[in-house]
């Protein structure tokens, strides 16, 4: 296992030069560069080709597109993701300033999706072709094939306009840092209402649908067989027998859904104007700030090969049967 | 001659250049050219928050840093110019007691108030003018959309602590308006330390009626009034610029009264703010900023050297119809390339008709005609088929070029649409390699246009990208730019208007006005012929008033 886990991690490292490459090319050879941007989309006469030139020199733009990765990539090395090309504050400064709003978001929403797609998966295969199960898998594709942003205006236009039970934009109220601690959560807590809604309803298909292919499997097994023949409580083979057993493949998503708990939704977080890491991905691509997008593209695919190697981690550990050596 | 750029959700996927036809356009009722204020009886009241939207999280408030509008929105009430237009789009004294230009044009002498404080107190002095114009000139300070403006500085001389003198290389007329466009920052507090990544870029110590409160990332910015102001003190306690990136949200927060006021698309003025309950609550202002779409000509071309065939284009291009389609009639037709509420442009001069019959016979005298029957028009091998570059992703230009599409097609001309990402389009603009494009111009209150018309700015020198070369045009813009005489520029420029009736470097098609509801509870809103912001005293002494705003929503 210590073995195969040292393999794995070995193995990382080419993988993520590579995807450093690839990202580094990308960011760099998408059209347009921040002096231009700077100029918010404008030439102007009175601008000589020298003063353009020293701007991109500032930058170091100036130099090959090899020499400017070799550098980026020296400097990451020592985990320096160097400064913001707009308001040079560093870039790891900038990402830790929008993280605690997207995790915030993004544990609520995974939270809410297991809590009403294991039950909904489970009691769709326990009562496999029943009417439950038929309306209720038809409904949650329904709501999966839903755009996203339309769901979001919606919601805005009935909770947040029409009802006005909920605020529909931002991450807390102008004067929220006067209501005092209860207030303060309350108020934070009703702006998460509508985006975790919003987020979480498209996954509920995908999970409540996976937890009842799971549990169909694991109903079939010879285990669960011989519990009925002992004449156990039907409950009882349920929750002690199969769920135990269907949790295996449960936890390994959840292990491949974590990098998703930090990457921010970049529609979502645009429509609700909150404050996280899609919103500053968002904002930086269209700048061009190369630095940032470079760190938070970096920070991303690290967290998924971890993660996939946690998730297949966790499956040898959750499944005895399952052996890496 | 460009600068600010209003459209900011278009201008951050564009890159060089001018921005394109975007999808704004009129649509409503008021029409004004003038000056507009609402005033209510009582006077104003002082209290209570004004609350804006801004459609994107300020990068910084350090004035010589800020890039986009709604930067400019808060510095606005931040900072004082030195000197601005008033609301009349005349030269006044802000921070400046006054200014005077020398007998040959050469020096600008501008003299301070001596009663002028930074909000920390500090007095704020020659030496703080001179170091934002350094920090300005600095090649390792990211300001070109500023330091364009003194690019024809020799230097600045420091007469005394309230006195400074502009020593300019050449007489040269906008030279003013650069000086306007100087907002001083504090010395003592930029002084030390890295300028770029310094504190006070998030945290600005200003001159203006409101100084900062408080900065939340990416969801607002709290201005609170500065009671220690020089000059008369602004009405409201905060005004608070609320991050809301979406434009459908932002109109949901305008309903429900959680913003003021807010910039809509042509859409959202046309088809929801009309419902009588919106029309209760808010005055609808649209107003023309100075720009114009156009499309340009490349006269290197086999076929737009000719001006005949350049005037027949214009002819076939239906520009009231395409007004009355995109923009319910609200747009305002142009015919020269000048700010229309500007006193460069004559009005006298009305676009040139639609006329498809007068563009054929224009065409067949400029010699193109089908010779070989294939419904193509052509002259000496060559057939008249061009490529017409516009922007991807902007639906209105499309629009545009469809509709001169099928007319050309009518008349035996072939037009391609080519559709390119932004950095490429402006590449192509910039280095005259088009036959024809669809862009507009952002112009600056003076009309020099020298960059973008004279035959010595062609690529890669300077604008003038689709290569137009006229003598006549070349010898009044020079004469334009080094003239001071009021009265005598406005001869000039009105003549080059006509010349370039007659020989168009473009043809001229639309500006299209800004649309922005403003919630009626606010008061003292002056609208310039340059919208509410962008002048002196522009939002400075907004103040609230209830009662009509409550009166509305019971009804």
């Amino acid at each position: 296992m210590l073995a195969y886990t040292l393999r794995r991690l070995a193995l990382i490292v080419p993988t993520l030069l590579g995807i450093t490459i690839v990202t580094f090319a990308i960011v760099n050879l998408a059209p347009g560069d921040p002096v231009e941007v700077i100029q918010s989309g404008q030439v102007d006469s009175r601008i000589s080709r020298e003063s353009y030139q020293a701007m991109l020199e500032l930058y170091g733009l100036d130099q090959p597109l090899y020499v400017r990765y070799i550098t980026w990539l020296k400097r990451l090395a020592t985990l320096d993701f160097g400064e913001s090309f707009i308001d040079h504050q560093p870039v790891i400064r900038k990402i830790g300033e929008r993280l605690p709003a997207t995790l915030a978001l993004n544990i609520a929403s995974l939270f809410l999706a297991l809590v009403v797609a294991i039950p909904l998966g489970l009691i769709s295969a326990v009562k496999q072709r029943s009417l439950f199960d038929k309306i209720g898998g038809t409904a949650l594709y329904m709501l999966y094939s839903l755009p996203e942003f339309w769901i979001a205006l919606l919601l805005i236009l009935l909770f947040g306009v029409k009802l006005g039970w909920l605020p529909f934009y931002g991450m807390e109220s102008i004067n929220a840092h006067e209501l005092g601690f209860f207030g303060y959560v309350w108020d934070r807590l009703r702006h998460m209402v509508l985006p975790t809604i919003c987020l979480t309803y498209g996954s509920l298909a995908f999970l409540s649908r996976f937890v009842r292919g799971s549990t169909l499997e694991v109903i079939r097994q010879d285990f669960v067989r011989t519990a009925r023949a002992k004449g156990l409580e039907e409950n009882d083979i349920i929750f002690k027998h199969v769920f135990k057993n269907t949790l295996i493949p449960i936890l390994t998503l959840v292990g491949l859904l974590l990098p998703t708990l930090i990457s921010g939704s970049i529609i979502l977080e645009s429509i609700f104007s909150w404050p996280g890491i899609g919103d500053l991905f968002f904002d930086s691509v269209s700048a061009r700030d190369y630095p940032v997008v470079l760190g938070l593209s970096f920070i991303t695919a690290v967290l998924v090969l971890l993660s996939t190697l946690l998730a297949d981690l966790l499956y040898a550990w959750a499944d005895p049967r399952i052996t890496y050596e | 001659m460009v600068r600010r750029n209003a459209a900011v959700l278009f201008a951050i996927a564009l890159g060089l250049c001018a921005c394109v036809i975007s999808g704004c356009g009129g649509g409503g009722n008021d029409d004004k050219g003038s000056v507009a204020m609402d005033t209510e009886s009582g006077g104003p009241k002082t209290g209570g928050t004004i609350i804006r939207r801004i459609d994107s999280e300020c990068k910084t408030l350090n004035w010589v840093l800020y890039t986009t509008a709604y930067e400019y929105w808060v510095l606005r009430l931040l900072y004082d110019p030195l000197i601005d237009f008033d609301e009349n789009l005349e030269l006044v004294p802000v921070l400046a007691e006054s200014f005077a230009v020398s007998e040959d044009g050469l020096r600008i002498t501008v003299k301070l108030r001596d009663d002028i404080f930074w909000h920390d107190g500090q007095p704020i002095t020659s030496a703080d003018v001179e170091f934002t114009l350094n920090k300005i000139l600095d090649p390792g300070v990211p300001a070109l959309n500023k330091a364009g403006y003194f690019n024809k500085l020799d230097h600045l001389d420091v007469i005394d602590e309230r006195t400074v003198v502009f020593v300019w290389k050449e007489a040269y007329a906008p030279s003013l308006q650069s000086v306007a466009m100087l907002w001083p920052i504090p010395k003592h507090v930029y002084g030390t330390g890295d300028f770029l990544s310094h504190p006070a870029n998030r945290e600005p110590v200003g001159s203006g009626p409101f100084k900062f409160g408080e900065w939340r990332t990416s969801q607002y910015i709290s201005l609170v009034r500065h009671d220690g102001y020089h000059g008369k003190k602004a009405y409201v306690d905060r005004v608070i610029f609320k991050v809301i990136e979406d434009d459908a949200v932002a109109l949901n927060a305008l309903r429900t009264g959680e913003l003021d006021e807010m910039r809509t698309t042509q859409n959202q003025w046309e088809r929801q703010l009309t419902d009588p309950e919106f029309e209760a609550r808010f005055n609808k202002y649209h107003y023309y900023e100075p720009s114009y779409n156009y499309i340009g000509w490349n006269c290197r071309t086999v076929w737009f050297k000719d001006t005949r065939v350049r005037l027949a284009m214009t002819m076939l291009f239906d520009r009231e119809s395409i007004n009355a389609k995109i923009y319910s009639g609200f747009a305002k037709l142009v015919s020269g390339p000048f700010y229309i509420n500007s006193w460069a442009y004559d009005r006298t001069i009305k676009p040139h008709p639609f006329s498809p019959s007068r563009a054929r016979e224009l065409l067949d005298e400029a010699g193109w005609v089908d010779s070989n029957g294939n419904g193509i028009r052509d002259k000496d091998g060559h057939e008249f088929e061009f490529e017409l570059v516009i922007t991807a992703g902007g639906n209105t230009a499309k629009q545009f070029a469809q509709l001169l599409q099928e007319e050309c097609r009518q008349s035996g001309v072939v037009v391609k649409i080519r559709q390119l990402e932004g950095a490429t389009f402006f590449d192509r603009i910039d280095s005259g390699d088009f036959d024809a494009c669809m862009l507009r111009w952002r112009l600056d209150l003076d009309p020099d246009v020298f960059d973008t018309f004279h035959s010595t700015q062609i690529p890669p020198v300077g604008l003038n990208h689709g290569f137009y070369n006229n003598a006549k045009v070349d010898s009044l813009l020079e004469a334009g730019r080094t003239t001071f005489d009021q009265a005598r520029r406005t001869e000039i420029y009105h003549a080059i208007h006509r010349v370039m009736h007659e020989d168009p470097p473009y043809t001229f098609i639309n500006t299209v006005p800004e649309k922005r509801p403003i919630n009626k509870r606010i008061k003292g809103v002056i609208i310039s012929p340059n919208g509410p912001f962008d002048f002196t005293p522009g939002a400075n002494y907004w103040y609230i008033d209830e009662t009509n705003g409550r009166v509305a929503s019971e009804n």
